[in-house]
């Protein structure tokens, strides 16, 4: 086999790992983010979708406990935005989480900025270390941390 | 017996003993007689303290943990005798912030600490005023549905008669001093011309998500689960799965955030749309617009405004005091536009009482009167 056969090889290993989440080293979890409401297309996300997509680091952010010490925290995840652009969300009022559990918020468009959908905190994998809080989790830095929902399924849009 | 099957039955017989020595040291082995309960004098032991160890951090947990379980309802002062007979008094209010009774078997109390040898429990004549309990409210609506009471309730009905419907309005944080307060400062003239609410009392600890588990499961928090902030969800029967079995239609009309999850109930959040701050002017108007298309057979409002002002600036500030009388107002409001023939128990879910803490002025969460007594009322419209 000559030298650009193995690179074509390697390029398309590399792909499929990629391609089914192996290259991001994510575990396997089966999950569903949907993104509904004032949207122009709804959209799900498998876990997968997410690992594989463009993550961004918040660090060294304040974690704002309502019981116990505040903590500093770092989170890695795929930004909100990305994710209603996507969907086509234009402007918005509020943005709705809900989650597995039954737990729901409503979050002013104000508090949403910097938000992420939260797939590591402090580079481990929410579904390795705490499971019971993952495995993704809506990280929203310009709110308490009792407002960052673990186990959520759904962002609703509302104009 | 040989003289190796000797040896034998010796090694074997010191090495039952060790042990049985190491076990035994295993147990710490402390005994405190505590009094003025219900039932007398109790022991409380080791296996007291371990039957609470979920509440502990750092080897400690809080006395009132233990004094809740062991029947403490509201207390005034605890005294406290050591094994070589010094005597410490304690206000509760005071002491209920800090002393933690230790693994070993010590009084924490913060800068000092003490082996007890007995406690005695000094209670509130609040408690013997109390006429309701949050969890008496699931079989009161119940009892004015004609449903069955949530499988665990162990409440009693306050004494609803039947109606067409049922609105449990929840006034978070507004306990019973803080209404009598707001009643001699005027500031709650809708609230003032209902007729006296029931003393009431909520359970232990007296934080929202506990409360509201007791409210709708209709019993305590050992047999619901949901004993410490942070659990918002409860396995246990509620009175919405209840409602919901029996084909009623129920509506929670919510503020921005659920404190406790709110399964079998059509779900009405109210988010600070408008901007302005506050979510008790958007818990309104979802109200009103709920009852506008017809009142549901099931309504729960929940008002967060005046706990989050409490929390902020600390009860009897002004701000604190404008948002009662908000609250007080959209009360009105939600009374005017509700149909006749309806069932209406108005309750807060706890107190609050003053700290200065950093970023906060108010807190609740303790075995005293502040946090624990709540008022309910029960009537039809």
């Amino acid at each position: 086999m000559n030298r650009k056969r193995w690179v074509l090889l390697l390029l398309g290993i590399a792909a499929l790992l990629i391609l089914t989440g192996c290259g991001s080293g994510a575990p396997d979890v089966d999950w569903e983010l949907s993104i509904t409401g004032d949207v122009s297309q709804p959209l799900t996300y498998s876990f997968t979708d997410l690992a594989v997509m463009e993550q961004v680091d918040l660090s060294g952010i304040m974690m704002e406990k309502s019981t116990g010490e505040d903590e500093v925290t770092s989170w890695s995840g795929v930004p909100l935005e990305m994710l209603l652009s996507e969907a086509g969300a234009g402007d918005f009022a509020t943005l709705t989480a809900l989650a597995a559990d039954g737990y729901a918020i409503e979050i002013p468009a104000g508090e949403t900025s910097d938000a992420i959908i939260a797939l590591k905190d402090n580079g481990e994998w929410i579904a390795d270390v705490t499971p019971d809080k993952g495995p993704i989790r809506l990280v929203t830095p310009a709110t308490p941390a009792n407002r960052w929902v673990f186990q959520v399924i759904e962002i609703q849009v509302n104009k | 017996m040989t003289k190796v099957e000797m040896k034998s039955k010796a090694v074997l017989i010191l090495f039952l003993i060790g042990l049985l020595a190491a076990s035994a040291g295993c147990r710490p082995n402390w005994s405190f007689t505590l009094e003025g309960l219900n039932d007398g004098k109790r022991a409380v032991n080791f296996t007291t303290w371990h039957a609470n160890d979920m509440f502990a951090e750092e080897g400690a947990l809080p006395l009132e943990q233990i004094l809740y379980g062991e029947g403490a309802r509201v207390l005034d002062s605890l005294t406290v005798r050591d094994e070589d007979g010094n005597v410490i008094e304690y206000d509760w209010a005071e002491a209920a912030n800090f002393l933690q009774l230790g693994k070993n078997g010590l009084l924490l109390g913060g800068d000092h600490q003490i082996r007890p040898d007995s406690i005695l429990v000094v209670r509130s004549e609040w408690e013997s005023l109390v006429e309701g309990h949050i969890y008496d409210i699931a079989a009161t609506a119940a009892g004015a549905l004609g449903i069955p009471e949530p499988s665990l309730s162990t409440g009693e009905d306050l004494g609803a008669e039947p109606a067409e419907a049922v609105l449990l309005l929840f006034l978070d944080g507004f306990g019973y001093f803080r209404y009598q307060e707001a009643l001699d400062e005027g500031l709650i003239p809708v609230l003032e011309k209902l007729d006296r609410p029931l003393l009431g009392i909520t359970t232990y600890p007296p934080v929202t998500a506990v409360s509201t588990a007791s409210l709708l499961t209709g019993t305590e928090p050992p047999r619901h689960g949901v004993e410490t902030r942070g659990i918002r969800t409860t396995d246990s029967e509620t009175l919405f799965d209840v409602a919901r079995e029996a084909g009623l239609q129920v509506v929670a009309v919510e503020g921005d955030a659920l404190a406790f999850n709110l399964r079998g109930a059509d779900l009405i959040l109210s988010g600070d749309r408008d901007g302005n701050g506050g979510t008790d002017d958007n818990v309104l108007a979802n109200t009103l617009s709920v009852l506008a298309k017809g009142m549901p057979d099931l309504l729960f409002v929940h008002f967060h405004g005046i706990d989050d002002q409490g929390h902020e600036v600390g009860p009897g500030a002004a701000s604190e005091e404008d948002k009662i009388r908000e609250v007080d107002a959209a009360v009105g409001q939600i009374l005017e536009a509700l149909p006749a023939r309806s069932l209406v128990v108005i309750f807060a879910d706890h107190g609050m009482h003053q700290v200065n803490e950093e970023g906060r002025r108010g807190n609740h969460g303790h075995l005293i009167p502040r946090d624990m007594l709540i008022p309910i009322w029960v009537f039809r419209k």
